[in-house]
């Protein structure tokens, strides 16, 4: 993570002062509930179903051990000892109490953290690729990108009153690990030959009510002119974005009314106005966040299975399916990144016990440099981990659950928080998690069955990304019951969004018809390589729609 | 009379809306565009001062900002964020030099922000006061964008900063 110089260090302590000010004048009745709202959110204050939530940044998902250790501890002091990852690389507590969140800030900004922006309408926290710097299939490190555009969002004074919310996301890499596709601003970087380092940008991606795949306003923007042409998007945005419909209010909406080519005449317009302006970035910038961000020491390890790991694998077949399942690629020799899975059978998706905090931080510092990250897979990740050391990982993680082989898998279930915690839901999302992992409980058949994601949302504000799962299950509510619909076909990258196969179905309907979408699928597939999603690309929806509600039985509409 | 923070100081409010039946006092006269582009020819003594809403285009304010002294930008509620905008195109594409002022529902809490995107006067919603402005101005002691307050970025700082010892 970035290094905080000692003016970072000011400024968060600056806003922790704020806002402490604002609660104090709100419990004293001197700032109203109306008008403490926008404030509160934007330190990352919801009022949920029970409690208060607060929402902490984890900018771009990395994560120092000390940082992870005060997450811990804020679970364990303010919270019910649990935190919830989210799939936009945030930490929420579901039951803070509201006149403590001033110091939760303040000890977040001990160890370099705060709760800005990650909710209300303004730039959110900037969201990455979890694999940045330490995927082997990287062309550029998007983190020097994300605090660029940290720090340049983090109090940004012209847009703290957006129309909406307003999410941007930066990869690197050649897969795109950060669904690029689907937020406000989604940045690729670009490496042209002749013109350097640049970004591919596409703007007015979203999921919720009305899913879209972005548009690519600009092919190529040089690197350096990154901010003044994210400040020309988001003025054009601020200026003619509509305000009287929150449901009609995201880029995304301006920019299919408008049509992408007058957004870009009006985006470069506008920007001509700062282009080439002190906001253009010096190369002594990058220079300076890249020394600021700690670089791993790592030594030089023998490519290749070192010998003990060898026999380990050889002759300890749950060691093997981990090994096989939740590793990932890294770029040094000799290293991998290990994914922790937080999707253990009993665990509602992206929980993780203060407990479980500490212990994954002292591996952090055992078997790699210290560093944490968070995907929005809801898993946490140790980059930097030598080979030689898995075998001893992996007995640390068993006795913690958190070495359940399945991302990738059917039963690394992506979910909101539902009905249990959001007071926007239609349906809960946590016990249907729970039943499709007592459903799909034989890890054999889940592995036979290959790569799909699972996604759930409990309303149509889709937080867990169900139009861009293989398999997505969104809550509805059908005359006060809880009912789910599910769409199939849906991809991160590049952007794909799901097909609804039929009618929604009550809850305990839910796990048998994933069943029998799957066991269709069995039959249809080439082969085995041919994924889940490729077969329902290839086939349509009608075989897993006729699997789950039988061919020729009239769909009647409940 | 009502109190306003101007430049961060408190100051009488001298400013009037313009009404067709009292055209002829003089005094700081504020008019809505299409008023002032009505009366403009026979105005008499006194400033003139524009009252514009957030969506105002401001390449409609072009031609009359020479002759304006003061800008009043009507923010509805105050979380339209639309004025800020228009604060920084004013100041920083028009070069606009007179005062900006926010009028509306304006709060402690909103004005830091407004004065870093060029506001410089700032009128208390009812039920808010002059004092609380005051106390909501200047809350940062850094700043890492561009805005009307700091043309430069932080990041240029920090580099001369190193360079300059
Ligand atoms: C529990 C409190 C939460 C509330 C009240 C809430 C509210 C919302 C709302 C209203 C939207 C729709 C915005 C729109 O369509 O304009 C939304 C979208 C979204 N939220 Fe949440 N959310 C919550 C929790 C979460 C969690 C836990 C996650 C991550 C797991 C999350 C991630 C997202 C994502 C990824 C989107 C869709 C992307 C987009 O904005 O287009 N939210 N949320
Ligand atoms: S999808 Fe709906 S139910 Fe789930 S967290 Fe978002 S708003 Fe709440």
């Amino acid at each position: 993570m970035y290094q905080y110089d000692e003016i970072d260090q000011r400024l968060v302590e600056e806003r922790v002062a704020r806002f402490r000010d604002q609660t104090r004048r709100f419990l004293a009745g001197e700032l109203s509930e109306d008008d403490f709202r926008p404030f509160r959110l934007q330190n990352g204050l919801y009022i949920q179903r029970h409690a208060p939530m607060l929402r902490v940044a984890i900018p771009y998902g990395v994560l120092s051990a000390s940082q992870l250790r005060r997450l811990a501890w804020i679970a364990r002091t303010h919270d019910r000892g649990v935190g919830h990852f989210t799939t936009r690389q945030n930490i929420q507590y579901n039951w803070v109490k509201l006149p403590e969140v001033p110091d939760i800030l303040a000890a977040l900004a001990e160890v370099q953290m705060h709760a800005t922006q990650t909710s209300g309408n303004c730039v959110r926290n900037t969201t990455t690729d979890h694999f940045a710097g330490v995927a082997a299939d990287e062309l550029v490190d998007p983190r020097v990108t994300c605090e660029l555009i940290r720090q340049w969002s983090t109090g940004h004074p012209e847009f703290a009153f957006l129309p909406r919310k307003f999410k941007i996301a930066v990869n690197g890499a050649r897969e795109d690990r950060a669904a690029t596709g689907v937020h406000d601003i989604g940045l690729q970087a670009v490496q042209d030959a002749a013109q350097g380092l640049g970004y591919r940008v596409q703007v007015g991606g979203g999921l919720g009510r009305t899913p879209m795949v972005g548009e690519v306003v600009r092919e190529f923007l040089p690197a350096c002119h990154l901010l003044t042409y994210l400040d020309a998007i988001l003025r054009v945005y601020n200026r003619y974005g509509r305000r009287d419909n929150k449901y009609k209010a995201r880029i995304k909406i301006l920019v299919k009314a408008m049509t992408v080519e007058r957004f870009r005449r009006e985006v470069e317009t506008e920007w001509q106005h700062w282009k080439d302006g002190p906001a253009t970035l010096v190369d002594e910038e990058v220079a300076r966040i890249e020394a600021r961000l700690k670089k791993p020491a790592y030594r030089a390890l023998p490519a290749g299975i070192p010998a003990a790991l060898a026999a380990r694998l050889h002759h300890d077949t749950d060691f093997a399916t981990w090994f096989r399942q939740n590793l990932h690629p890294h770029k040094v020799p000799g290293y991998t990144n290990v994914v922790l899975s937080l999707k253990s059978p009993d665990q509602p998706p992206g929980d993780a016990s203060a407990a479980q905090m500490d212990a994954i931080a002292d591996w952090s510092e055992r078997f790699g440099f210290g560093e944490i990250r968070v995907s929005h897979e809801q898993n946490l990740i140790l980059p930097d981990v030598a080979l030689s050391d898995l075998p001893a990982l992996y007995d640390a993680l068993c006795p913690w659950e958190l070495a359940t082989p399945n991302v990738g898998l059917l039963t690394n279930i992506i979910a909101c928080p539902g009905g249990d915690y959001c007071a926007l839901a239609n349906a809960r999302s946590l016990p249907l998690a729970k039943a499709l992992q007592d459903k799909f409980a034989d890890a054999a058949w889940v592995r036979a069955i290959g790569p799909v994601d699972l996604n759930i949302s409990g309303c149509m504000n889709s937080c867990g990304h169900h139009h861009v799962g293989h398999i997505g299950i969104l809550g509805v509510d059908k005359h006060g019951r809880e009912y789910y619909q599910i769409s199939i076909g849906g991809a991160q990258a590049p952007a794909r969004l799901g097909k609804v196969i039929g009618p929604s179905l009550a809850p305990e309907e839910v796990p048998d018809a994933l069943q029998a979408m799957l066991e269709a699928y069995l039959k249809l597939r080439l082969d085995p390589a041919e994924k889940f999603v490729d077969t329902v690309a290839r086939l349509g929806i009608t075989p897993f729609r006729d699997a789950v509600y039988a061919p020729n039985q009239e769909v009647a509409c409940a | 009379m009502r109190e306003v923070v101007v430049n961060r100081h408190i100051v009488p409010d001298t400013w009037v809306r313009f009404s067709p039946e009292q055209s002829e006092a003089g005094g700081d006269r504020l008019y809505r565009l299409e008023e002032w582009q009505a009366v403009r020819a026979q105005a008499g003594e006194g400033r003139v001062g524009l009252w514009v809403e957030t969506d105002q285009d401001p390449e409609a304010l072009r031609p009359y900002l020479p002759e304006v002294a003061l800008i009043a930008i009507h923010i509805g509620s105050f979380t339209d964020g639309r004025g800020h905008s228009l604060g920084r195109l004013l100041r920083e594409v028009y070069g606009y030099r007179g005062e900006i002022r926010a009028v509306g529902d304006v709060i402690q809490d909103t004005v830091n922000e407004l004065e870093r995107c060029g506001f410089n006067g700032f009128s208390p919603r009812p039920g808010e006061t002059a004092d609380n402005l005051l106390r909501g101005l200047g809350l940062f002691s850094e700043a890492y964008q561009i805005s009307v307050e700091r043309p430069e970025p932080l990041f240029r700082r920090r580099l001369s900063h190193r360079s300059g010892g």
